[in-house]
């Protein structure tokens, strides 16, 4: 009985997300939004998306300041500097932008990270750059290690095949390093270090809930429905 | 209180302090070198001066979802007056594995397998096996657990029954089943409450009815507890003080002091009071308090993944909403002190949130929070494939904090 419950409750939600994800966010921006802001958005939109930035994300913030119930005449401001933002993070990573990369990139220089430090972590992997990353690029800058000793410690990690549960605790390695006493850039160097040293593949546990999936903690989810 | 419970566990007339690790949100697993001292008089039944010793070990925890965790401790003891009161090693692998139901209710089992070996005038080993099912309520306020137990082990013992004759072994098979029901009131740094226990075991009926006081605070907690046992062999009063400290760092301390309480399986009988110290250093381990994970990526799910949100708040009503729900909220179920919802997430780079009663809500430590336009936080959620340089195989990553 309790079994059916929960499947009950998880099934509720889990249909409650695909029937809104088929809407789209400028279908439900025109809904949400008041007419003269929606019109703003969509020019905006339509003079970015020459430049390759896809119009849902605009859309989407402008639905996110709605549903933080911010003044609409808040909106079209934000929505634009975002967009510049996105702009930004169009050039540093060249037209093969993905939509969650544009959208990590301007994550990463809302917390601080330049755009000269997410160019330069493209030429270090080579190729464009996960938002996972980016990411951790950001949490690294935020936490006060120097743009370029954090994307020297991220290209390290990318290079050596360092497994991406991995790539996620380094920031939170170095954190522990600065709580012992090492500045930031000590830190970040000396997580880089032992990265170089061990050629990657071995690092120190990242905390539950934020651990990527794996056989074993789905088959320990599924066993447990664990909390997050 | 939930976080910081403390379970004093006897063995062979030394109490030794073993707390349930206080398990900082975050926190996935620790390794702690521990060492001190400790002083206590024979138990009831046996004559002598109070013996002291020199206690050191390690023990080691991997912390799970729902309070679950994984434990190993090894701790031996030297001790300073041979004549008196023998070396001792203990060892214990134990889990709990609890799993939240909804309505703030859970269902666990807790097992552990043990052996100690003292030396001294009677040598004495034993080892064996425990485990425990049973629910527990748990809200902020109130805390109620009722379990069922069972124990089985066996233990040998080297008596030399006269002066100069021979020495022998004597072996018992132990046993025991029985239960016990905990109730605690109380607000979240302080509770109050009554536990009482039953068993039946080899060496006849154990019965127990005790109150206990619990403060927790910055990490440490302290707990006071007194016990009536009615034992095979007459009425007696434990209890005592149990403490464990943060020191700052990796530094920890526990202690106890007072009357440790018999064991229904291996007969030990009440201690006659004593104390002891224990100081510990964290030498592996992490303790992430710096961030907080909202989300548990559960599996794949065509162009995502299925996602399960979770926060910790007060609120009459939480809702999940977020660019992936269009910023529609999504009414979340509330399971114990947290609200759950679990939706099918597409793949890419997410901003999400909550409402509470209404009003946006992100915890202030959650790790990769991106301040917003204007100046609240959003919590990123990364779904993506696993097309970055890896040595392993393909997977969806659920990245983000």
């Amino acid at each position: 009985m309790i079994k059916r419950l929960i499947g009950t409750v998880l099934m509720t939600a889990v249909l409650h997300g695909t029937v809104a994800a088929q809407e789209t966010s400028r279908d439900r921006a025109q809904e949400v939004l008041p007419p003269d802001v929606f019109r703003q958005i969509e020019a905006l939109a339509l003079e970015t998306r020459g430049e390759g930035i896809p119009d849902e994300i605009l859309f989407n913030k402008a639905l996110e300041g709605m549903a933080k119930r911010v003044p609409p005449d808040q909106v079209v401001p934000a929505v634009r500097a975002y967009a510049g933002r996105l702009r930004q993070v169009r050039t540093a990573f060249g037209p093969t932008s993905t939509p969650p990369l544009l959208v990590a990139g301007a994550d990463a220089l809302q917390r601080g990270v330049g755009a000269d430090a997410l160019r330069r972590l493209r030429e270090g992997e080579g190729a464009v750059p996960s938002p996972m990353a980016i990411l951790v690029l950001a949490d690294l800058v935020e936490s006060g290690v120097p743009a370029d000793r954090a994307v020297a410690l991220v290209r390290e990690a990318l290079q050596r095949r360092t497994r991406e549960e991995e790539i996620l605790g380094i920031p939170e390695r170095v954190r522990r390093l600065m709580r012992q006493g090492r500045t930031a850039q000590d830190a970040a160097e000396q997580v880089r270090r032992t990265l170089r040293r061990r050629g990657g593949g071995v690092g120190l546990p990242v905390p539950p809930g934020s651990e990527p999936l794996t056989a074993e903690r789905r088959r320990r989810l599924q066993r447990s429905g664990g909390e997050v | 209180m939930g976080a910081t419970m403390i379970s004093v566990r006897r063995a062979l007339g030394l109490t030794i302090v073993a707390l349930a690790p206080t398990q900082t949100y975050g926190q996935s697993s620790e390794v702690v070198l521990e060492v001190g001292g400790s002083q206590f008089r024979p138990p009831v039944g046996v004559e002598g001066s109070p013996a002291s010793f020199l206690v050191g070990g390690i023990r080691a925890s991997r912390f799970l979802a729902s309070r679950s965790q994984l434990r190993a401790s090894v701790l031996a003891g030297r001790s300073l007056d041979a004549a008196a009161s023998g070396n001792f090693a203990t060892g214990e692998v134990g889990a709990d594995l609890w799993q939240d139901l909804p309505a703030s209710w859970a269902v666990g089992s807790e097992m552990r397998a043990f052996a100690f070996d003292v030396g001294g005038p009677f040598p004495y080993r034993a080892g064996g096996l425990e485990a425990s099912a049973g629910v527990r309520f748990h809200t902020p306020a109130v805390s109620a657990e009722l379990m069922a137990a069972g124990g089985w082990g066996r233990s040998t013992v080297e008596l030399q029954r006269y002066t100069d004759g021979p020495t022998e072994l004597v072996t018992d098979d132990l046993w025991r089943y029985g239960g016990s029901a905990q109730l605690l009131v109380g607000g979240k740094s302080v509770a109050a409450g009554l536990a009482s226990a039953l068993h039946e075991s080899a060496g006849g009926r154990y019965r127990s009815l005790g109150g206990l006081l619990v403060v927790a605070a910055g990490g440490g907690g302290v707990e006071l507890r007194l016990d009536v046992w009615d034992t095979p062999l007459g009425t007696e009063t434990t209890g005592g003080l149990a403490v464990i400290l943060p020191l700052g760092g990796p530094w920890s301390l526990r202690g106890f002091a007072g009357r440790s309480e018999p064991d229904p399986l291996t007969l030990a009988e009440p201690g006659r009071g004593g104390g002891g110290v224990l100081v510990g250093r964290r030498v592996a381990g992490m303790t992430y308090t710096a961030g907080r994970s909202l989300h548990e990526v559960l599996d794949d799910a065509p162009q995502g993944a299925q996602v399960r949100f979770a926060v910790s708040v007060r609120g009459a009503r939480v809702e999940l909403l977020g660019d992936f729900t269009l910023w529609e909220p999504v009414a979340m179920t509330q399971q114990g002190s947290r609200w759950v919802a679990v939706l099918t997430v597409p793949e890419g780079t997410h901003h999400f949130g909550f409402l509470v009663d209404g009003s946006w809500y992100v915890p202030p430590d959650t790790q990769d929070a991106v301040p917003d336009e204007w100046g609240r936080q959003t919590a990123t959620l990364v779904v993506e494939s696993h097309h970055t340089p890896s040595a392993e195989g393909p997977g969806r990553q659920g990245a983000g904090r």
